[in-house]
């Protein structure tokens, strides 16, 4: 969808959920784009999940976004859920941004892709 | 272990703030030392890019030093907007919220231009870095 500097966002079905895969270094130049996708995803009714198992960087304008897009989900009885085993900097950004502690945060993308698919909350 | 920079604000300026860094610290300090001073310096180049109210092409200059056990970093611009930056107390946090949790001190202030630093205590923090590894 969007390549730049090894930046890219790519897109796969698993069902009725979405998998949003956010590669390379993510920031204010990929935020609006990364917002608008999850956006589309959100609104479809399916579920969501974001990979950032090839992000190398994201900012406070993609946990934004993301946190925007869990509020969404949660309106259709969703959640979303990331699919992560990152880098160290990307966890630092789960942790002191306080993602972590407010969505699923799963390391198989099997696993992640069947708690995004529940409705009714992801116990 | 001094280290200075002048990019053109726009919305490459962090990126390549951070690359910067990278290629400057990698190897010469911890790495989850330069992960945080790397999203710090990343947020607050953000920061200005998008409220410093300058055009793009402007100035920013970078500096970043390493003395007595100290890491620091400034940012300078030449927005005249804001006389300090306060970090709302929301949930979660902003970019600048970052700079509370992550570094040992931090400010800004204006005077012709506007600053912006904050510093890390490399020392102490290795030393709780080095007990952790240990335990």
């Amino acid at each position: 969808m969007m390549e730049a500097l090894g930046t890219s966002i790519k897109t796969e079905t698993h069902g009725d959920v979405t998998v949003v895969g956010l590669a390379g270094e993510h920031d204010v130049t990929s935020a609006g784009a990364v917002r608008e996708q999850l956006g589309t995803v959100a609104a479809s009714g399916g579920g969501l999940v974001v990979s950032l198992m090839e992000t190398t960087f994201f900012d406070s304008s993609i946990v934004h976004a993301l946190f925007d897009a869990d509020r969404q989900l949660q309106e259709a009885d969703r959640r979303l859920v990331l699919h992560v085993a990152t880098a160290p900097i990307v966890r630092r950004v789960l942790e002191v941004s306080m993602l972590a502690d407010a969505v699923p945060c799963i390391g198989s993308l099997s696993e992640a892709v069947e708690v995004a698919g529940r409705r009714g909350g992801t116990a | 272990m001094n280290h200075g920079l002048t990019v053109e604000l726009s919305l490459q300026a962090p990126r390549e703030v951070r690359h910067s860094l990278e290629a400057r610290y990698a190897g010469s300090i911890e790495r989850s030392l330069l992960d945080d001073v790397t999203l710090l310096a990343s947020e607050m180049v953000t920061n200005a890019v998008q409220h410093s109210g300058r055009p793009d092409g402007d100035l920013l200059t970078f500096e970043s030093s390493v003395v007595d056990g100290v890491l620091r970093v400034e940012i300078t611009d030449e927005g005249r907007g804001v006389p300090r930056l306060e970090p709302r107390a929301i949930a979660p946090p902003s970019g600048l919220g970052y700079l509370e949790i992550l570094s040992d001190r931090w400010s800004s202030h204006l005077n012709h231009s506007f600053h912006v630093w904050f510093e890390i205590d490399v020392a102490s923090r290795m030393t709780v870095y080095r007990r952790v590894v240990a335990a």
